[in-house]
């Protein structure tokens, strides 16, 4: 996968340019193979996230002391 | 009456450490302590150049913990404080008693007002001198910083009424009315009233809410406060505790630093509580947050989690959060001092199965010169009882849509963003006037329909573009539909999100996404509902 240099913040675009954004077109051949694999992904993370929730019993025992 | 009612002196060093010493802290024995240093420096950097000390100043949060513990003890305590007031010029008795003399609003007045940089109250104490203090911020340097969580603070001063300081009250801990738990919380209290209209409790009554917990410990002298007391006090004053359990590998792929953005944001107080190294845990109150225009750091969460690209055939786009863009937090740390720096570090590769960051602020090593690192555990936010919605709740669902994102974004090379916040309703109905929304029909109906009162925001762009803004009712719960409002900031993104929504093929794929908590197919059909209705 390409890195991007994201070491800078673009400016903001103006007003004109926006309609310059290209967004991915439906009928390109390989679009569902790739919305699988991001689909497959995203499942991954949303497995985890759904367990995110309560403390253990360790966390609540512990001491705020300095 | 005191011998004199007032002293005016030349800010230095000296000045500083003669007006906070007592009977029983001396002025060469305070110099060195680490939180005198910081006070000197905050000061200095604010350019103050003079001071007023107030010798028999009355503080409601001293004369509690005076009633509770220290009326009681064998030396005499003095029961008054000193104030000392700050200005950022310089003061002759002459003019300072021309402004008191003078009727309000007049000139002497006015510029005593314009150079108010704020108050400490020096506490009548062997240790802790430090009592409430409220001082000026530092400058915001082109919005990088952000003090989010402050409110506006009155003083009066012999009938002079100082400009009103916007801050956020902070003290030491004395750790025996209030360990370093119950002034992080005693700072929080000052915000969340400003925010909810709830009670400012002092010290003690956090520390006796706090030991209503099953503790057998004894409550005073306060050494220190469990997480579960700190659940207790924040639930005795109407609020109940959000709390993220860092360390835990069930919140692996929360993203810290955005989440803690999304409370900060509003102005809600989130205590940090850490690790320190060679010291142990310590809670700090957080106050706000520098953004920079860069990024600080290239991922948001820990432990290698993130996605790995397999078998795809486009670029992977960058969707960022705008905690990637923040490099240090602001905090009021009773060890260190008010609006003090922590800041970010990513996690060294090797530290695979820890949490992505760490923090640096003031703290050192025991016998060293070297900065301790300071690791998250836990995360309170003590949130108003009808925030039912939390943060993780909201970026289940920015997640359900990120293969959508991902997909239509692949062609795309710079980084878009999500900036998820809380926002009250009145706020949000602000940012919709400046909005830029050329859609007059979507503009009227999104400021003249009620909103729940407190909103949770997640908005997409590229670029400052907004392309999308999604609205959840923050005062729902995870398992309704919190999801209330898309507005398709751009055209082109709209047209191209309903192409792909209309394509079966691809629909089938989106369909595939999968939580506990979402329904994938209802979230599709909202998010066309929405377009269809504002492009027509």
């Amino acid at each position: 996968m390409g890195k991007k240099d994201s070491s800078a913040r673009p400016p903001v675009r103006r007003s004109g340019e926006v309609s310059r954004i290209k967004f991915r077109r439906a009928n390109d051949p390989q679009a569902e193979q790739d919305l699988e694999v991001f689909v497959s992904e995203a499942n991954s993370t949303l497995a985890s996230l759904d367990e995110a929730e309560g403390v253990s019993q360790e966390t609540l025992q512990f001491e705020f002391n300095i | 009456m005191p011998d004199q009612p007032f002293i005016i002196r030349k800010f230095a060093r000296r000045s500083l450490c003669s007006a906070l010493s007592n009977d029983y802290a001396k002025e060469s024995e305070i110099s060195s302590r680490g939180i005198v240093k910081y006070l000197y420096r905050y000061l200095n950097d604010l350019k103050c150049l003079s001071l007023v000390v107030e010798p028999d100043y009355t503080d409601r949060d001293f004369l509690d913990d005076f009633a509770e513990y220290y009326v009681r003890c064998y030396p005499p305590y003095n029961r008054h404080c000193k104030r000392i007031h700050f200005f950022k010029t310089q003061i002759s008795r002459k003019l300072f008693l021309r402004a008191i003399r003078a009727k309000r609003g007049s000139r002497d007045e006015n510029y005593l007002n314009r150079n108010y940089l704020g108050f400490v109250v020096a506490r009548p104490l062997p240790q802790a001198i430090i009592g409430r203090t409220v001082l000026k911020t530092y400058g915001r340097d082109r919005g990088r910083r952000n003090y989010t969580c402050l409110k506006p603070y009155d003083a009066n001063l012999f009938g002079v009424k100082c400009k009103k300081v916007d801050s956020l009250a902070f003290q030491e801990q004395d750790t025996v009315v209030a360990a370093c738990a119950t002034v992080a919380l005693w700072s929080c209290f000052q915000k969340t009233a400003e925010l909810f209209g709830t009670p400012t409790p002092t010290p003690r009554e956090i520390t006796n809410a706090a030991n209503q917990a099953i503790y057998l410990g004894r409550p005073i002298p306060s050494h220190g406060l469990l997480a579960l007391q700190m659940c207790r006090a924040i639930r005795q004053f109407g609020f109940e505790p959000e709390l993220i359990d860092v360390r835990d590998k069930r919140y692996r792929d929360v993203p810290l630093i955005s989440l803690l953005y999304g409370y900060l944001k509003m102005g809600l107080p989130v205590i940090l509580g850490v690790d320190i190294e060679g010291h142990g845990g310590h809670a700090i109150t957080l106050t706000g947050f520098s953004l920079r225009d860069q990024l600080a750091r290239d991922r948001e969460i820990g432990n290698g989690n993130e996605p790995k690209l397999q078998g795809a055939t486009q670029t992977r786009p960058t969707i960022l959060l705008m905690g990637s863009h923040i490099d240090r937090l602001f905090g009021h740390d009773d060890q260190v001092g008010p609006f003090a720096r922590l800041d970010i570090h990513s996690q060294p590769g090797d530290n695979a199965n820890r949490w992505a960051v760490y923090f640096e602020s003031d703290w050192k090593k025991p016998k060293s010169d070297s900065r301790s690192r300071l690791d998250p555990f836990l995360a309170i936010v003590p949130v108003y009882h009808k925030i039912r919605l939390n943060f993780v709740e909201v970026y289940r669902w920015i997640t359900a849509l990120r293969p959508a994102l991902e997909y239509l974004l692949s062609k795309i090379e710079e980084p878009s963003e999500w900036d998820i916040h809380l926002i009250r309703s009145n706020d949000l109905k602000g940012l919709f006037k400046v909005s830029g929304l050329t859609n007059a029909h979507l503009l009227d109906s999104l400021l003249l329909r009620p909103h729940p009162r407190f909103v949770w925001r997640a908005v997409l762009s590229i670029h400052g573009t907004k392309l999308l803004e999604l609205l959840f009712d923050a005062t729902g719960f995870a398992r309704s539909f919190p999801l209330y409002e898309a507005i398709w900031h751009h055209r082109g993104f709209a047209w191209a999100f309903r192409t792909m929504l209309d394509n079966p093929p691809l629909m089938k794929r989106l369909e595939g996404v999968m939580s506990k908590r979402i329904e994938a197919g209802r979230l599709w059909s909202f998010l066309r509902k929405t377009i269809e209705k504002q492009l027509g």
